[in-house]
C-alpha cells in the first residue's frame, strides 16, 4: 500500500460518470431558480418546498423520464416498499459499475447476504466499542488547533476525524489516509473531469491493492474479515472490494458532512450550541440533537429507486421501469410531518426522519455516523464558545446528492 | 396479535421503537424489550415496525 500510486496514471475502466443522476436534479433546480440570486447547492429548500406543494410527484424529462418524490409520507412509503421501489438497476447512482453487486444496487436476498458481512463491525453494539477511540481522536485534533484564531472545521476537523475512524475500522494505515481522502474528494466532488477521473482511478486502485494484500495476509479489521469470507467462497471478491469502497465512502463522507453542516447551522444559534455542549453529560439529549441536525441538513439528499410496477400517486402514473428519486432532504423538511421544518431546534424530538433511510436499506453506517457526531460535536463546540463563519461558504458543485462542505472556515 | 423478534437477526438499530414505541423499547445498553402480545389496535404500528426494521427481524402472527 503506497502513496506512489497517484503518479501511475489509470489503467482501469472508467466508471459511468456520464450517468450520474445529479444532472436532472441540477436542471430541475435551475428551471425554478433565479440564477442571479442563489444556487440550488447553496439552498435547495425553496425548490423542495415548491415540489412538495405543487408537484409532489414530479416528472422530469421526456425521453427517459425520471420521477421525483418530495413529500415525507411518499418518500418513507417508497423506501419501505423495496418490492415496488427496487434498488436493482439503479447502478447509475454515483458511478457504480454494472458488474458489481453493491448494497445500494441489490435487494434481498443478495443484499442481505452482503449486509450480513458488515454486522460484526458496523452494528450499533459493534460501533459502541469505538467510543474511546473516537473521543481520543477528537481530543487530539482539537489539541492541534488550540489557541489558533481560525479553524477549518470541515477540512481540518470533521473530515480528519471521520477518515481516521473509518480507516481504523478498515485497517488503512495512517500514512495512506491523507492521499486516500484526497483521491476520494477529487473523485466525488471535483468539477474538473480529468481530476475526478484520476481520483476515481487512484481510489479504485487503492482498494484493489488493499484487498489483495489482506487476501494474502488477513487481519482482524473489516477488510481482513471480508477477505476471509472471500477466501471461504462466501463472498465474491469483486463484490467485497465494491463494499469496501462503499463503506469508506459512506463512513468518511456522511459523518463529516453531518458535523460540518451542524457547525454552519449552529453559527447563529448560541443557545442551541450551549445546549449541545451541556449534552456532553446527557447522552439522550445529545442523541436527539444529532437526529435534528441530520434532519435539518440531511447528508445524502436523495436516493434512486426503480419502479417495478406502474404506481399511481397523487393523480400521476409512474410507469414500471422508471427511475424514481426519493428526495430525503425534502421529506425531512416536509411541513406535513415536522412543525416549522425550516427552524433548527436541537431539542425537537425529530426521531422519525428519513435521514438515514429506513427498512432493508437503512444506512449501515448510521450507528457510526450518529456516534461520531454525538461525541465530537459537543467537544468541538466547547472549544468554540463563540465563532463566526468566514464568508463565503462554498459548497462543491460536483454532485448535489451530498450536502457537502469540504471546508468551513470559522473565526473565534 | 403475536409479535416476535428474531434475536439472531436483530442489530438493535431501534427503528421499531420509533415506529411502534408502545410495543418496542430500546434500552441504553442496546437491549431490545418488547411486548410479545400487544393489543389488536396496535396492528398498524406493529406492521410499520416490521417493515422499517433494517434486518427484517420482526414477525407478526408468525409471518
Amino acid at each position: 500500500v503506497s502513496v506512489a500510486w497517484h503518479a501511475r496514471g489509470n489503467g482501469k475502466k472508467m466508471r459511468r460518470r456520464d450517468k450520474w443522476l445529479s444532472e436532472p436534479v441540477r436542471i430541475l433546480a435551475t428551471m425554478w431558480f433565479d440564477p442571479h440570486t442563489i444556487s440550488f447547492e447553496d439552498d435547495p429548500y425553496p425548490v423542495y418546498r415548491r415540489l412538495r406543494d405543487e408537484e409532489p410527484v414530479h416528472r422530469y424529462g421526456d425521453t427517459e423520464p425520471l420521477w421525483v418524490l418530495a413529500r415525507f409520507d411518499d418518500v418513507s412509503a417508497a423506501i419501505a416498499d423495496w418490492h415496488t421501489f427496487s434498488s436493482v438497476g439503479s447502478t447509475c447512482y454515483r458511478g457504480g459499475e454494472i458488474d458489481q453487486r453493491q448494497l445500494i444496487t441489490t435487494d434481498p436476498p443478495v443484499h442481505d447476504a452482503l449486509r450480513r458481512t458488515t454486522r460484526e463491525h458496523f452494528s450499533p453494539k459493534a460501533v459502541a466499542a469505538l467510543e474511546d477511540s473516537i473521543r481520543a481522536e477528537t481530543a487530539s485534533l482539537l489539541e492541534a488547533v488550540r489557541g489558533t484564531e481560525s479553524l477549518d472545521v470541515a477540512g481540518a476537523f470533521a473530515w480528519q476525524l471521520t477518515v481516521a475512524v473509518i480507516s481504523g475500522l478498515l485497517g488503512i494505515p495512517e500514512s495512506d489516509q491523507a492521499p486516500l481522502l484526497g483521491w476520494y474528494q477529487a473523485r466525488t466532488y471535483s468539477d474538473d473531469a480529468v481530476r475526478a477521473a484520476e481520483g476515481q482511478a487512484d481510489f479504485d486502485r487503492y482498494f484493489d491493492e488493499l484487498a489483495a494484500e489482506r487476501l494474502a495476509r488477513p487481519t482482524d479489521d473489516f477488510t481482513g474479515h471480508l477477505m476471509r469470507l472471500v477466501e471461504a467462497g462466501e463472498v465474491d471478491e469483486t463484490d467485497a472490494i465494491a463494499l469496501l469502497r462503499d463503506v469508506f465512502e459512506g463512513g468518511v463522507d456522511v459523518p463529516a458532512n453531518l458535523i460540518a453542516n451542524a457547525v454552519l447551522a449552529l453559527a447563529e444559534r448560541p443557545e442551541q450550541r450551549a445546549h449541545i455542549v451541556q449534552a456532553r453529560e446527557d447522552t439522550a439529549a445529545a442523541r436527539l440533537a444529532v437526529e435534528e441536525l441530520a434532519r435539518f441538513e440531511t447528508p445524502i439528499q436523495y436516493i434512486p429507486r426503480i419502479a417495478t410496477a406502474d404506481v399511481e400517486l397523487h393523480g400521476e402514473l409512474i410507469p414500471s421501469g422508471a427511475t424514481v428519486l426519493l428526495l430525503l432532504g425534502s421529506a425531512n423538511h416536509d411541513e406535513r410531518q415536522f412543525e416549522e421544518p425550516e427552524l433548527l431546534d436541537v431539542t425537537r424530538r425529530a426521531t422519525r426522519t428519513v435521514a438515514f433511510g429506513a427498512g432493508v436499506h437503512f444506512c449501515i453506517g448510521a450507528p457510526l455516523a450518529r456516534l461520531e457526531a454525538r461525541l465530537a460535536l459537543p467537544e468541538l463546540l466547547a472549544v468554540l464558545p463563540e465563532y463566526d463563519v468566514v464568508e463565503p461558504v462554498r459548497r462543491p458543485r460536483g454532485d448535489p446528492v451530498m450536502r457537502a462542505l469540504l471546508s468551513l472556515e470559522v473565526a473565534r | 396479535m403475536k409479535v416476535e423478534v428474531d434475536r439472531s437477526r436483530c442489530e438493535s438499530h431501534g427503528q421499531c421503537a420509533l415506529a411502534a414505541p408502545e410495543i418496542f423499547e430500546l434500552h441504553d445498553d442496546l437491549e431490545l424489550e418488547y411486548d410479545p402480545e400487544p393489543s389488536e389496535e396496535l396492528r398498524a404500528a406493529a406492521e410499520e415496525a416490521a417493515v422499517m426494521c433494517p434486518m427484517q427481524a420482526i414477525m407478526i402472527d408468525g409471518r
